[in-house]
């Protein structure tokens, strides 16, 4: 399933100009990364942009943190919410603005493709708690950002990225095994990639790199375990569209670890409802909050 | 030469990089082994209580703080519940009280408890901005197990932006140590209602059987440890007078009925049946390991001071001091009980008759110290449920 490393790189050289993360977020992962630093130390570098830091408080506000009181600074945000849950934030607002701003062709509509990947962080995130994973906020942002190589793709070559949709729906096969064969590459691999020049942390990175071969060493990181599942389960539930037309089928290896049974998946259904609800301002920032 | 030099200088360099990474190392080292110690101390607490408090002054030497409440979490009711304080006081509210309280009200507590992370809110009763007061506050959720069990609500004289990653993260994994010492505590505390328990159902046992001495063991047991404490032993001594009072007659458990419910005078060879129940006794506590500390107590209870005892006859110092402690207080109670062939005594003719028996067959030592709590002895008798009542046995 993997591509080797010298044909990606072969494949990646097609795409020249991959984007860069803005420099705020940049240093943010850099703050972030450094235990020593304190939450006023982030707050002056995510105050530089008046945007980001509007963005990300409303986000901070919202009824899926659910905080009883009024968040009205980023420091108090770092300090409520943790430095990781504010990180993790900048970074998705940043990506979102750079690769999943509405842009509607053909068959691919972003809005319905972002509510895709919020449905799949909301999911992520619930597997990750139901299994005791430690770091559930890096499970939504995970899901959240798992398929930022489809519209690279899609941005890249437009042509070919929809060429391998309309494959993996006549053929019914794996969108990313139509990449491959159509493009020489797959989102899987490119997104990997692209997480890897920004920098993220590696276990994001591991999530949006092996969604697709979760169990290939043996037991499944529970990361890429809650990413690999969620996503599944989302298109099961006809929650938002994202390009794949393959059969959805959830790694043995990964139902074993998350004990995904029949009632398992009930209580996870009736779980997504509700949260889906909370998360309502992840998917307005699609209309340009 | 030249290139001698420049090799001596990239030594140079190489030691200063070596140094600079041991300094590293040092300090996470010392880090490291902060962190250790703290949980050492944590972890050495057998109590629930003694954790909460243990867990507050192992806090303080992380962050300096200005006073301190810990919260229990009531998960029926889904509530925090104030358990400990320190350095400020809610019976008459001040300021500071006040604005502990209203984190609590507003939901900020069950917040932070229910995302299991350490949390830092800016003072904000003064409904100004993060970095407009000097004070923040910190919460700190206890989880055992990722089960969340209370919270620590401290505050702190810094700004709610001065915190640290590290900082942060130093004091959850504090605080969940000090779960895990909670839960084991609770799981101690509950092996330790039980044993109670199990001495509490043995001595009904014998009381079951010989209805007449119904009370006679909770009595002994209290005189004793009244005794026992008067002496200044220690706790662990003070609990073993206690439980020995309790078992002292678990061996009549095996006396024939006819000779332990007997309603007259026993003959001399029934005497000599009675008289096996603290040898019997002692052989029962002797098979269970946790209680194989009694059998002294249990097996010399009947040895009197001046020699003339059973079952071995020793005299003096040589009977355990609990097992003479014991002795005082049976007497006593069998004394001031109703038995078969006596009516019971008035307690102060009880007293007399220790006093006019000291040195013979009690400890006068042991006297003395039974006349110093004696007020104690009749408040208990007037008191809780330890009143007069039918009695036989003491043989």
């Amino acid at each position: 399933m993997a591509l080797p490393n010298g044909e990606l790189q072969k494949a990646l050289t097609r795409f020249k100009d991959l984007p860069t993360l803005p420099d705020v977020v940049a240093r943010v992962m850099q703050i972030v990364s450094n235990p020593l630093t304190t939450a006023e130390d982030l707050n002056q570098v995510i105050s530089l942009d008046q945007a980001l830091t509007f963005k990300v408080l409303r986000l901070a506000n919202s009824a899926y943190y659910g905080f009883p009181k009024e968040i009205t600074h980023i420091t108090q945000a770092v300090m409520i919410l943790g430095f990781n849950t504010i990180r993790n934030l900048a970074l998705s607002v940043s990506v979102h603005k750079m690769l999943f701003a509405d842009r509607d062709k053909g068959l691919f509509n972003y809005r319905d493709f972002w509510k895709h990947c919020v449905a799949v962080g909301v999911c992520a995130r619930i597997l990750s708690r139901r299994i005791g994973y430690k770091n559930e906020e890096n499970a939504f942002t995970a899901g959240l950002l798992h398929d930022i190589g489809k519209s690279l793709l899609e941005r890249m070559d437009h042509a070919g990225f929809m060429g391998a949709i309309e494959a993996s729906q006549q053929r019914q096969i794996p969108l990313w095994q139509a990449e491959q064969e159509l493009l020489g590459v797959d989102h899987a691999a490119v997104g990997g990639r692209l997480a890897e020049i920004w920098n993220l942390p590696s276990d994001l990175r591991g999530a949006i790199e092996l969604q697709h071969r979760p169990g290939e060493d043996g037991v499944p990181d529970p990361l890429v375990a809650a990413v690999h599942a969620a996503n599944q389960l989302c298109r099961e539930l006809g929650l938002g569209t994202d390009g794949d037309f393959g059969p959805t089928l959830i790694d043995p290896a990964v139902e074993k670890l998350l004990r995904l049974d029949a009632a398992a998946r009930t209580e996870i259904a009736a779980e997504m409802d509700l949260r889906l609800k909370e998360a309502e301002e992840f998917l307005k920032f699609s209309r340009g909050a | 030469m030249d290139a001698h030099e420049e090799k001596i200088r990239e030594l140079e360099r190489h030691i200063d990089t070596l140094e600079q990474i041991n300094e590293g190392l040092r300090l996470s080292f010392e880090e490291l082994s902060q962190l250790y110690r703290l949980s050492e101390t944590i972890a050495s607490a057998l109590t629930f209580s003694r954790v909460l408090t243990l867990l507050l002054d192992v806090l303080r030497e992380v962050v300096d703080y200005d006073a301190a409440v810990l919260y229990l979490f009531d998960e029926r009711a889904n509530k925090l519940v104030r358990n400990l304080s320190k350095s400020v006081s809610f019976d008459a509210p001040g300021d500071l009280a006040r604005r502990f309280e209203a984190q609590l009200a507003d939901g900020s507590l069950l917040w932070a408890l229910k995302q299991g992370r350490t949390m830092v809110l800016a003072d904000s009763v003064r409904g100004s901005d993060a970095e407009d007061s000097g004070r923040s506050f910190l919460m700190v959720p206890i989880l055992a197990r990722g089960k969340p069990v209370g919270l620590v609500h401290l505050a702190v004289p810094a700004g709610a932006g001065s915190f640290s990653q590290r900082d942060l993260s130093l004091l959850s994994i504090l605080a969940n140590q000090a779960g895990i010492s909670l839960e084991n505590a609770r799981l101690y505390e509950a092996v330790r209602r039980d044993y109670v328990d199990v001495i509490q159902a043995l001595a009904g046992a014998v009381d079951a059987r010989d209805h007449y001495t119904r009370e006679h063991s909770n009595r002994v047991s209290a005189y004793a440890v009244l005794i026992a404490r008067q002496l200044k032993l220690d706790e662990g001594f003070v609990e073993s007078v206690q439980f020995g009072g309790l078992l002292h007659d678990i061996g009549k458990i095996g006396i024939p009925d006819q000779i332990l419910n007997k309603p007259a005078r026993l003959t001399d060879e029934e005497f000599k049946v009675m008289k096996s129940h603290s040898s019997l006794g002692a052989g029962l506590l002797r098979r269970v390991e946790s209680l194989s500390h009694l059998v002294p107590l249990v097996l010399y209870h009947h040895e009197r001071f001046d020699g003339r005892g059973y079952p071995e006859g020793l005299a003096g110092k040589k009977i355990p001091l609990g097992a003479r402690i014991l002795n005082v207080a049976d007497s006593f109670e069998t004394i001031t009980s109703d038995r078969v062939y006596h009516k019971a005594r008035t307690l102060e003719e009880g007293r007399e008759e220790l006093r006019r028996c000291a040195g013979g067959q009690f400890d006068p030592e042991l006297v003395d110290a039974f006349e110093q709590v004696f007020d104690q002895v009749r408040e208990l008798r007037d008191g809780h449920g330890l009143g007069p009542g039918p009695g036989k046995g003491g043989a």
